[in-house]
């Protein structure tokens, strides 16, 4: 990709040690505790509410291909022009060519991760048509260079100095540090692109099957520009989000604008059913509906199914321990925090991203956030063990069909459903130890590292009281001298602290207490 | 009850709302503005209230600059125009949104190009909840574009720090009409 990443590094343990020792950065980053309402949003949202969102999403996923048929037929009935490309060179080559064909020689473009994943942007620049990113956060990127480091708001990695020093190089003097300001200069700044661009191009939130309904949030106003006055509007649709009715929307924008900004509704909202019609002043003469799937659909079906639902809301990032202290350019990918680490090694087929699912501490919070119940701490871990083959990422569909839990997305991995409230309320019976203990039984041992070997091993010893017993004792003896001494285990504790064992146990200590005259009682 | 939910919601997203009043009040609010603003005043006179209220006859008898959009330099001038004047189809209390069908006579870009955004709202039209302003719609013919204004034009993308006028007006004015009186 053309775009420089701020973050230096190869590795994403390089570019996190890099974003730690930035201090621009990590001042910038002290802004992200605004968005924690978010968070509380979620959170305080009705399980009711979610319960249907989620039941929507997964309404779509059971049977994808036919809703994106429905939603087809319904945008060509409304006047759209439906395209559909497998790969980010067909959609690029697909919008290239829209302009060409029209002589477009200004772009202007509404927030997009989708047109951020193709990398249009780029690709319209370097067939000489001028492209710009208006929603002011991206705007701020693209002047820099960069690219976003926040699926909303963009330019999260920056402070208002900064910010104020990049639009200066746009401007004829050197601009203020002052938010109205730079508002207002950024409105004069854009408004003479809005007026002479031929062509808008925006994402899609949602669009509805039955009725051929696009719609679009902002806050800036920006995308209800780019889909309002330039003669031709282009949508890129990642496949996924099709939802099956304009009705659902009641469900899915409210939880959308919660979750992302803490917002009961986004400022703006539009929902576009076709292009312009007769005796209308404004709106497009043409709509283009670009449907990409860039491996969407192969995973359909797979255990990875649930990756689909997302809606691109961010709070999993807002929430994330890791995301919070390396903010998104550490992981080199469009995609970044929890819910980039599970897609950009899914969307590359492992191409890309193959360290990213080891970035993180799997304590779960990203899953308690996520609005639509995908189990993202699930999916990281049953991606370390699937990535552990070299080659190409193809999942393999599983004999229960789509379903959203994970108890019945095939076998379950060691360690995998800890993090989830349906598999954490109930206490499992025996038998399950038993089942997590042997589960190593079928992988086949080719391909197991020392680590995973260590890790087996571990699980079946502690599977039983008394492998539990001898190691912890052995632990205490030692100090845990021998723990870290072990090969495979020095390079493990580098950046995590091994905790030492107590020097007495708690059975050690309840055992002497119950024994206690004076404190059997409890 | 409604109608204060409405009202909190709005104020909440910085939108000053004035009323309950009768058209003859709403009139007289809108005949106002030409004396504080320079630039013509672009009018959505599609909208049913804005038609029912008479703004455009209103407007033009006071001497008014009028932009309308059978005018044929419409799409030159309305980027100047100093306010647009538009009325909501439906509002919504619970998340103080304004829902505005676009069509022949109401352009999309009234409520959006010119600095401020005057907004009548009918009574009738408030809804409680977003859920029924969006069954109300899906149970009509859909007109090409519908779209919901919660406020001014606002940005988080300045340290996370809501920053209003960006790309669309930075002032928005709700008048609540109460046709009956």
């Amino acid at each position: 990709m053309s775009h420089g990443i701020v973050t230096p590094g190869a590795t994403f343990a390089e570019r996190s040690r890099a974003a730690l020792a930035d201090p621009e950065l990590q001042g910038a980053l002290t802004n992200l505790h605004r968005r924690l309402d978010t968070a509380r949003a979620v959170a305080e949202t009705s399980p009711e509410l979610k319960d249907r969102a989620s039941s929507i999403r997964r309404e779509v996923l059971a049977d994808l291909d036919g809703w994106l048929d429905r939603l087809a037929a319904s945008l060509e009935r409304v006047g759209a022009v439906v395209h559909r490309a497998s790969t980010p060179e067909e959609a690029r080559s697909v919008v290239v060519a829209l302009a060409r064909e029209r002589g477009v020689s200004t772009v202007v473009k509404s927030k997009s991760m989708a047109t951020e994943e193709i990398d249009l942007a780029d690709a319209l620049e370097r067939a000489d048509i001028e492209t710009i990113e208006t929603d002011l956060g991206e705007y701020i990127v693209q002047v820099a260079d960069e690219r976003p480091s926040h699926m909303i708001t963009p330019a999260i990695h920056k402070t208002l100095d900064t910010i104020a020093e990049v639009l200066t190089t746009r401007a004829d003097g050197p601009l203020p540090t002052d938010r109205e300001a730079l508002a207002a200069w950024t409105h004069d700044h854009l408004r003479p692109a809005f007026l002479r661009a031929e062509m808008g191009i925006s994402g899609v939130n949602f669009a509805a099957a039955d009725t051929g309904t696009i719609t679009i949030v902002t806050n800036e106003g920006n995308g209800r520009l780019c889909t309002s006055w330039p003669r031709t509007h282009v949508a890129v649709m990642p496949v996924e989000k099709v939802i099956p009715r304009l009705v659902d929307l009641a469900t899915l924008l409210p939880l959308l604008t919660r979750s992302a900004t803490g917002q009961a509704m986004s400022n703006y909202l539009s929902m576009i059913t076709g292009p312009r019609r007769d005796d209308e002043m404004d709106g497009p003469d043409e709509l283009h509906v670009v449907f990409l799937d860039n491996n969407r659909r192969a995973l359909v079906g797979t255990a990875y199914e649930d990756m689909l639902a997302c809606i691109r809301c961010g709070a999993c990032l807002n929430v994330c321990p890791v995301y919070r202290r390396v903010s998104g350019h550490a992981y080199g990918a469009v995609y970044s925090g929890p819910m980039g680490k599970v897609l950009t090694p899914l969307l590359s087929q492992g191409a890309e991203g193959r360290e990213l699912p080891h970035a993180s501490s799997l304590c779960g919070a990203c899953t308690e956030a996520c609005p639509v119940e995908i189990p993202l701490a699930d999916l990281l871990v049953r991606l370390r063990a699937d990535l552990r083959e070299p080659g190409v990422l193809r999942p393999a569909p599983i004999a229960t069909g789509g379903s959203s839990s994970p108890e019945s997305t095939g076998h379950r991995l060691p360690g995998e459903g800890f993090a989830t409230r349906a598999a954490a309320a109930p206490l499992v019976p025996q038998g399950a130890h038993r089942k997590v203990g042997l589960s190593f039984a079928h992988l086949s041992f080719a391909h197991l590292s020392f680590a995973h070997l260590a890790f087996a091993t571990w699980s079946r010893v502690w599977a039983s009281p008394g492998g539990y017993r001898a190691t912890s004792a052995l632990g205490r003896l030692t100090k845990g001298r021998w723990a870290r001494r072990l090969p495979g285990l020095t390079g493990w504790t580098r950046t995590r602290d091994l905790p030492l064992p107590a020097a007495r146990s708690f059975r050690e200590r309840w055992a002497e207490r119950t024994n206690d005259p004076e404190t059997r009682s409890w | 009850m409604v109608i204060e939910a409405l009202r909190a919601a709005l104020e909440a997203n910085t939108v000053g709302v004035r009323g309950p009043m009768t058209p003859a009040e709403a009139r007289a609010a809108l005949g106002a503005l030409d004396d504080a603003e320079s630039g013509p005043i672009a009018v959505s006179p599609g909208d049913p209230l804005v038609a029912e209220l008479g703004v455009v006859e209103h407007l033009a008898g006071r001497g008014a600059d009028l932009l309308l959009p059978d005018a044929p330099d419409w799409r030159d001038r309305l980027p100047q125009a100093a306010i647009g004047v538009t009325a909501a189809h439906l509002a919504v209390a619970d998340t103080g949104s304004l829902a505005h069908i676009c069509g022949p006579g109401a352009p999309r870009a009234v409520s959006l190009l010119p600095p401020v955004h005057v907004c009548l709202v009918a009574l009738e039209t408030v809804v409680p909840t977003f859920a029924e302003a969006v069954a109300r719609f899906a149970a009509e013919p859909l007109p090409s574009a519908i779209t919901w204004i919660g406020g001014p034009s606002r940005t988080g993308d300045l340290e996370m720090v809501t920053t209003l006028g960006v790309h669309g007006p930075s002032r928005v004015e709700v008048l609540l009409v109460d046709t009956n009186a």
